[in-house]
């Protein structure tokens, strides 16, 4: 009876300690929202209180009414929810624009993703999601995810056709050829989807990254 | 406690104080714009407008339905040296159904219908209706806006129905220094207001008891209004006159010279928590 009372709490210690080490895998350091419609600091007061109010945000957040630019910092728990960030910034009766988002994790192979069938879904629903940038989405495109509790970013390569994205593809090529399981910071544009697209993988097209 | 001009502008300071609060932009002082309150969003003005001897205090209470939708309801105290007392319930609601935002600015368009219950200036039994529709632009250094309202008057059980009125604005505004983000912002702007008045019908028991009540007759008037928008963080200020300079005939009603407007403005965010869930 003892041995098994034992046993469950040494089950339970293993289990409490890899729930830890998954929420350390991975976290959303700082996000940039271009916010559209802003044209004084009498609105983009409203704005800071809508965003403050989202579970996860630091009160320190930047507004810089020139570029339209919100600056979040984030909490590493809770994982705020860029549905709730996008919501606020609509409900405040403003046009979400950009997200550019700084987010640090392990770069590993796409586990996640059972076999080739659930790759090409998943491929299939990204490429529904980003197809007004006609974006190429072979399968060797997605095999870098950052992975958090069950947040995944699909990193991708800019569209290949754009000269100025040059730089950034050119970084995504150097992050596939890094070791499985390194630690990065990834800097990169996230596609937002309609209002409509829930549940879309999140995507992030990848400008730039440091080893960590 | 008497409801005193002074007394409500402090009430609205000290909820604005208390409550934290969540704005809007900028809109034209006499005329109308096309901004609707954020969704969940309450908001709070005191007003108060007149001419030298005949002055209201505007209390109002909005309310966002959506970020498009907001429903706006006026309670207007009458000043005046005869009598003085609450006057007509006017609710208004107000859809914003075209927005282009850029970045730092918007081009929007909204339309409004509301109800004016019975009130000094209507008597009892007249209701009156505005149907209104706007567009606006707004930037960081300019502003611009136009609007046309409509207001219809009922006749009331005394056979009395005031005159329609129609009101068509254009508005124009400059930000001297664009300030930045938590600095004091002033906006001055520049009005054009004009109003054409139909001639009321008065029943002959009322002009033989007012006589020269019979005598008043339709027509324009145009006024010029400068004005200025004064924000820091959530606080907004507005103050502005009315000049009238062209008036078409001396017997239109209201034809008063001066108009003036000083209002505060600030609109809580009272259910911001759900965004936390």
């Amino acid at each position: 009876m003892k041995r098994t009372k034992l046993a469950s709490l040494a089950i339970i210690t293993v289990i409490f300690f890899a729930a830890l080490t998954q929420t350390s895998q991975a976290q959303l350091r700082q996000v940039e929202l271009r916010v559209d419609g802003l044209a004084c600091s009498f609105c983009a007061y409203g704005l800071e209180k809508k965003l403050k109010a989202l579970k996860g945000v630091k009160s320190n957040l930047k507004i810089d009414l020139d570029s339209g630019v919100v600056t979040l910092f984030t909490r590493e728990n809770p994982f705020v929810s860029f549905d709730r960030m996008l919501e606020a910034v609509r409900d405040g009766g403003f046009t979400p624009r950009k997200i550019k988002v700084v987010v640090a994790g392990d770069v590993t192979t796409p586990s996640v993703l059972k076999d080739d069938k659930e790759a090409m879904k998943v491929a299939s629903k990204i490429q529904k999601t980003v197809k007004e940038q006609k974006l190429h989405l072979p399968k060797n495109q997605l095999v870098l995810k950052i992975e958090k509790l069950n947040q995944i970013f699909f990193l991708l390569k800019y569209p290949d056709k754009n000269e100025k994205y040059k730089k950034y593809q050119k970084s995504f090529e150097k992050l596939t050829s890094i070791d499985e399981n390194q630690t990065v910071v990834v800097t990169g544009i996230m596609h937002i989807p309609k209002k409509k697209d829930r549940k879309v993988p999140m995507v992030l097209f990848v400008e730039s990254f440091k080893k960590r | 406690m008497k409801a005193t001009p002074f007394s409500l502008l402090f009430i609205v300071f000290i909820l604005n104080f208390m409550l934290g609060t969540f704005v809007e932009a900028h809109e034209p002082i006499f005329g109308i714009g096309p901004h609707t309150i954020h969704k969940y969003g309450i908001g709070l003005e005191a007003e108060l407008e007149g001419h030298e001897n005949n002055r209201e205090l505007h209390s109002e209470v909005l309310y966002g339905i959506t970020e498009d939708l907001s429903v706006t309801a006026s309670l207007p105290y009458h000043l005046a040296e005869k009598e003085s007392g609450l006057s007509s319930l006017f609710v208004r609601s107000k859809w914003r159904f075209f927005r282009d935002d850029g970045i730092g600015g918007s081009n929007q368009a909204a339309i409004a219908f509301g109800v004016r219950t019975p009130g000094f200036q209507t008597g009892p039994d007249s209701f009156g209706y505005l149907f209104a529709a706007t567009i606006g632009r707004e930037a960081r250094r300019e502003y611009f806006f136009s609007g046309l309202r409509y207001i219809l008057n009922t006749t009331n059980k005394d056979g009395f129905k005031p005159g329609d009125l129609f009101k068509y604005d254009l508005a124009a505004g400059i930000r001297p220094v664009p300030a930045g983000y938590e600095a004091p912002d002033l906006v001055l702007l520049l009005e054009l207001n004009g109003t054409y008045t139909q001639k009321p019908v008065v029943p002959v028991s009322t002009a033989h008891a007012s006589p020269g009540s019979e005598d008043i007759e339709s027509g324009n008037k145009l006024g010029v209004g400068p004005g200025l928008i004064f924000t820091y963080k959530n606080i907004m200020l507005k103050a502005g006159i009315d000049f009238i300079v062209v008036q078409e005939s001396k017997r239109i009603p209201l034809g008063d010279e001066i108009e003036f407007v000083f209002a505060l403005e600030s609109h809580l965010s009272p259910f911001s928590y759900i965004y936390g869930k």
